[in-house]
């Protein structure tokens, strides 16, 4: 009913002449009004502050970070002595011995990990393959059936991992389950939303050939369905497990095991080179996975 | 065998079909002609129940049904299993399973026939010998065996008609619904394929199946059928054996001139020699001159 084209009136020469904007430059305009009015609401709040000595504070940080405590298994000092004002030895540290066993325990918190977001992905996958068969559009599943497996989606993926993870660790405890049973609840909503999407774009006339034939519902599914969105399934598990692997690496922080705890106590004794180790090897975890995901997502197609 | 009586399919406010009395018994080979838009597809999808029907009364093959409420099925699930396991479609709007092998789309039409195919066996989609050699020599008889294990998206449109052709052999329907199976086919292929449509309804069981062919092409009306029932605006503008139809007939169905119709060359000798063979008395073939189509005597 409306015309693809407003006019708005503008003065060009003393004279208001009408000047025709076009839906794109409509919806333009008025997202960088809200961008505008979110940035000065900020101001206004005066929450628009990078705190005190903001580049000093950077630099000190990222000269911290530049020496991550690894690098001490090989040059570190084999006997670091701490002594007291006066002189008595409080302590003596092998840095090598120690900054080895730390890198172990990253070792070991990388593998639970990995453990939390393969598991966490696997139950998820799963689960949501009948939720989205239940919300997809063309399947002519009952409507109050299709309502409930979206409404089950949609608030599993608004709410955040780590938050299914705080509360999941107050019932199964600490450690890595509360993780896996975390990830599971919030990337069911994303595999459900994706495996919709896949069957909603199906051939459904191609489906209902092999349905013309008086096949029964389960030989239309094995035979028209399944091979037709199987590879898109494949595609969609190695995307949302990648994501799961970054998503994990946190989940410690509130208890649930692996990095995410090293992290946390790292920060806490501001222990920034070992932070520093920490993240390297987060980075490395997960450009590694990344490759080989779209390695293996090159030779589905 | 088939009866309408007193049927009505409106779609859209529009009144779709408006059939008072249609009977089409069983082993008839049975032609409909119209307009687009006449309602040749629309009868189609009423008589598979793929569209509900307004009022009236439709019995298909011993099972009946009349205008039901929306959202209520028409039959019960296994019976509407078990009659759409008996009508084979040959429908252009229906086409093969993409991912799969062309092979294997053709052995798809033996589905519902658990004598040939056990149902656990196609769920796993591990299929029988016996099967799979039905399904290539189905191929063959098309010319399509060298494609057998290709995916079925690389095939043409018209390669992709004869499989579905080659699907519909599999599947021993008592009734053939074929909507234009020869559209995207060259004038050669077209004639193989009308050829083989026509005996795979003679050659089924002990009854003949009923073939039942929406046509375009007045020159495979003789290959195809013996009765010729033309459509108009959704109700039958005439309903009669294919000796009684005259060019004019069809003339006045598509409001122009079949002169400029005339099929190639080769088909009008092939046509020639099918229509020896047949039991028909008229031979048929349009040439360039519109006459009777009855008064072609050889």
């Amino acid at each position: 009913m409306s015309s693809p084209h407003d006019r708005i009136l503008s003065p060009v020469g003393g004279m208001l002449r009408p000047v025709r904007l076009s839906r794109t430059t409509i919806w333009l305009g008025g997202y960088l009004s809200l961008v505008a009015l979110c940035l000065w609401a900020l101001i206004l709040a005066g929450d628009f502050s990078f705190g005190r000595n903001p580049w000093q504070q950077l630099w000190q940080s990222m000269v911290e970070l530049s020496r991550p405590s690894f690098l001490d298994i090989w040059f570190g000092d084999q006997a670091l002595t701490y002594r007291s004002d006066d002189g008595a030895v409080l302590r003596v540290e092998n840095r090598q011995a120690l900054e080895w066993s730390f890198l172990t325990a990253v070792g070991r918190a990388t593998w639970v990990t990995f453990q939390i977001a393969t598991l966490g992905s696997a139950l998820a996958a799963i689960a949501a393959w009948p939720l989205g068969m239940l919300s997809a559009n063309n399947l002519q599943s009952p409507i109050w059936l299709r309502l409930l497996a979206k409404l089950i989606l949609d608030v599993s993926r608004s709410i955040h991992t780590l938050v299914f993870g705080l509360i999941l660790v107050g019932i199964v405890g600490l450690g890595p389950m509360a993780g896996i049973l975390a990830i599971a609840a919030h990337s069911l909503g994303t595999y459900g939303k994706l495996y919709a999407e896949s069957i909603e774009s199906l051939d459904m006339a191609a489906v209902d050939a092999v349905r013309a034939t008086g096949a029964d519902p389960l030989q239309v599914f094995c035979t028209a369905i399944w091979p037709t969105v199987f590879p898109q399934i494949i595609g969609h598990h190695l995307y949302v497990w990648e994501f799961n692997i970054r998503d994990s690496t946190i989940l410690g922080l509130i208890g649930a095991g692996g990095l995410g705890l090293l992290i946390s106590e790292a920060v806490s004794l501001f222990q920034w080179k070992r932070l520093a180790t920490i993240l390297l090897v987060v980075v490395v975890l997960v450009t590694s996975f990344d490759a080989l995901s779209k390695r293996l997502r090159k030779g589905l197609r | 065998m088939i009866e309408l009586q007193d049927l009505q399919v409106r779609l859209d406010q529009h009144v779709t079909l408006d059939i008072e009395h249609l009977q089409i018994m069983s082993g008839e080979s049975v032609a409909i002609v119209g307009r687009n838009g006449a309602g040749k597809t629309t009868l189609f999808k009423a008589l598979t129940g793929f569209v509900p029907i307004t009022a009236g009364r439709v019995t298909v093959l011993g099972n009946s049904w009349g205008a039901v409420a929306p959202l209520v099925p028409l039959l019960r699930a296994r019976q509407l299993r078990c009659l759409r396991a008996h009508i084979g479609l040959l429908w252009q709007a229906l086409p093969l399973v993409n991912q799969l092998s062309v092979i294997e789309n053709v052995m798809l039409g033996a589905l519902a026939r658990s004598d040939a195919l056990p149902k656990w066996r196609s769920y796993l989609r591990w299929y029988p010998e016996s099967l799979r050699e039905r399904a290539w020599s189905a191929l063959e008889a098309v010319g399509l065996q060298d494609y057998a294990h290709e995916r079925a998206d690389r095939l043409s449109g018209g390669e992709r008609q004869k499989v579905a052709f080659a699907r519909l052999s599999l599947q021993h329907a008592k009734l053939i619904l074929a909507d234009e199976p020869t559209s995207a086919l060259d004038p050669q292929a077209t004639q193989v394929i009308c050829q083989l449509l026509r005996t795979l309804a003679k050659d089924s069981g002990q009854v003949p199946a009923t073939l039942i062919t929406i046509v375009h092409q007045p020159s495979l009306l003789p290959v195809l059928a013996d009765r010729v029932i033309a459509l108009e605006q959704g109700k039958v503008a005439f309903d009669r054996s294919i000796a009684d139809v005259s060019v004019a007939d069809l003339e006045a169905v598509y409001e122009q001139s079949l002169s400029s119709d005339a099929s190639d060359g080769p088909s009008d000798g092939t046509s020639h020699r099918t229509s020896h063979e047949s039991s028909e008395q008229n031979p048929v073939s349009v040439n360039r001159e519109p006459v009777a189509l009855s008064t072609q005597l050889s």
